[in-house]
């Protein structure tokens, strides 16, 4: 893979994306658009994830990947691949071990230290995307601080069905 | 460093091996060339290369070939592909004015300075399935003629002389980049373009067919409909002027709306546009009729709640890489969502129950 940049992406995307992140620290709860790119494995399957991972990588790091609680499922094993070639760090499904840990949907039951980077990857990051589908509408809904439709459906569900009826998917 | 190889990992392996069976096929039979490809199935080729959004017909070829002739696992290959790539600048805007025609056409009007050129089309061929070509693909020679002294001038032009089409703005500063800066909403109309001309053939057609059916119609005609060679040229800072960089094949459509005028605009015609790389005829008209039919707004019409005047509906769901991806999603592990949900319908039917029994 000596016809790719050290993890895949260059190094002006790279950079793009770690200011994406800045600004996401320093605005709390605002969901700061980037321009994803097309990473050489399916939309959906954390490419979001594998992007943020290709942008704090470096060559000391040691990667775990982590899909629904698992390290050994296809998709894990195939991410963790793809930085093995194209990264070339070592990797490890010891999570005292990992300096960066991406993970799809769950988060390890070990404590983490402050050196660690964990990378956490949703499909949908918006909380209110199955209240409302357009993304226009929920950014002006979060600049207005206007919750009404959320309160309403855990009104509806405790009042339906005695609890909140969301399994999965709780804001982070 | 060590990796215990586990089951998935020999599963991966074991897949792609016989994929790449697969995709050979009958090794009796003989293997298909890159070339070929990229000569016999040029449609194939010109599609992969308008959705990869790469002007580059030997890696399409070669996309086709390693995807078992998927298109849209082509345009996949492609794209991550290109994401790769450094964006070294903005070419200048094409002349399509001077383009070599290999084939233009116009709904509008008859005699046309420039002339009509049917060119190699697929548009009075009887759909009839043509059994030499299963016995032998050898043909005779097409008729040649000299090439059309006369230029091609725009058709759009003759209404813009008598002020019957409405003015674009124009404007010298390169567009904003739609794979290298976030799309975010309402987008300019040269980014909806550039959006347009990347998506899904099926689904943009899908939309303007709907806008010919009623919903957001906008009674378009193809004013014009160009196919042919285009030189691409770039200003060199260095040297102070536009080089030609290459050659590339466009398809260009545009179509010429009714529009009965607005509070602001008196009545006249109006414009769709649309221009893909390649031959690709039936994506660049699908284009021209979307785009209109996004122009709602800035024309002072009502939105009528059609899906093909939704920008956001459009945009965000016409990339078919992103459709595939996220749509096949689905198939991998949510064992520990499934066991969440399992766990939650469980107990809210216990409850149920128990409320049921407790009333009886």
């Amino acid at each position: 893979m000596n016809d790719y940049n050290f993890a895949y992406l260059d190094e002006q995307t790279k950079r793009m994306i770690r200011r994406a992140i800045l600004k996401g620290l320093a605005i709390p709860g605002y969901q700061v658009p980037f321009a994803s790119r097309e990473m050489p494995m399916p939309y959906g399957w954390g490419t979001g994830g594998v992007q943020v991972s290709a942008a704090v990588l470096t060559l000391d790091d040691t990667f775990k990947v982590i899909d629904q609680g698992a390290d050994d499922t296809t998709n894990a094993v195939s991410i963790r691949r793809f930085f093995q070639k194209t990264a070339g760090v070592e990797v490890t499904e010891a999570t005292a071990k990992a300096s960066v840990i991406q993970t799809r949907h769950r988060i390890p039951e070990q404590e983490l230290r402050h050196d660690q980077i964990i990378v956490y990857q949703v499909p949908i990051p918006e909380p209110l995307r199955f209240l409302e589908p357009s993304e226009v509408e929920t950014r002006k809904m979060h600049s207005l601080e206007e919750y009404g439709l959320m309160h309403v459906k855990l009104y509806e569900d405790i009042s339906q069905h005695g609890d909140i009826a969301t399994a999965y998917a709780y804001p982070v | 460093m060590y990796v215990a190889v586990k089951g998935g990992e020999r599963a991966i392996d074991n897949a792609h091996a016989w994929l790449a069976e697969e995709r050979r096929g009958d090794a009796s039979v003989p293997e298909l060339s890159v070339a070929q490809i990229k000569e016999q199935l040029t449609l194939s080729v010109n599609r992969v290369m308008a959705e990869g959004s790469l002007y580059d017909p030997d890696l399409a070829a070669l996309a086709i070939k390693q995807s078992r002739g998927d298109l849209i696992e082509a345009i996949f290959l492609i794209r991550a592909y290109r994401t790769t790539l450094p964006r070294i600048g903005g070419s200048n805007p094409i002349d399509t004015e001077n383009m070599q025609c290999d084939r233009r056409v116009s709904a509008t009007f008859k005699d046309v300075p420039g002339g009509q050129v049917l060119g190699p089309t697929f548009d009075y061929t009887h759909r009839l399935l043509d059994f030499k070509l299963a016995a032998d693909g050898e043909i005779d020679a097409a008729p040649q003629a000299d090439p059309n002294p006369e230029s091609t001038p725009h058709i759009m032009s003759f209404l813009d002389r008598e002020n019957l089409i409405q003015t674009e703005p124009q404007g010298d500063e390169t567009p904003p980049d739609l794979t290298r800066t976030p799309l975010e909403l309402p987008a300019t109309r040269a980014l909806r373009l550039q959006s347009l001309t990347r998506g899904d053939e099926g689904f943009i057609l899908g939309m303007a067919y709907s806008t010919q059916r009623g919903y957001a119609r906008n009674h378009a005609f193809v004013a014009e409909l160009r196919i042919g060679a285009v030189a691409v040229e770039m200003d060199i800072p260095e040297l102070g002027f536009a080089i030609e960089i290459g050659e590339i094949t466009v398809t260009e459509c545009e179509t010429v709306n009714q529009f009965q005028g607005s509070k602001t605009e008196p009545p006249q015609f109006t414009r769709g546009y649309g221009l893909v790389f390649g031959m690709t005829e039936r994506k660049a008209i699908s284009m021209a009729l979307v785009d209109r039919a996004l122009r709602w707004k800035e024309l002072g019409e009502d939105n009528v709640g059609a899906p093909a005047q939704d920008e956001e509906f459009v945009l965000y769901h016409s990339d078919n890489i992103q459709a595939t991806g996220f749509l096949e999603h689905i198939k991998l592990p949510h064992y520990v969502d499934f066991q969440s949900e399992l766990e939650l319908i469980r107990k809210l039917r216990r409850d149920a129950l128990e409320a049921r029994e407790a009333a009886k």
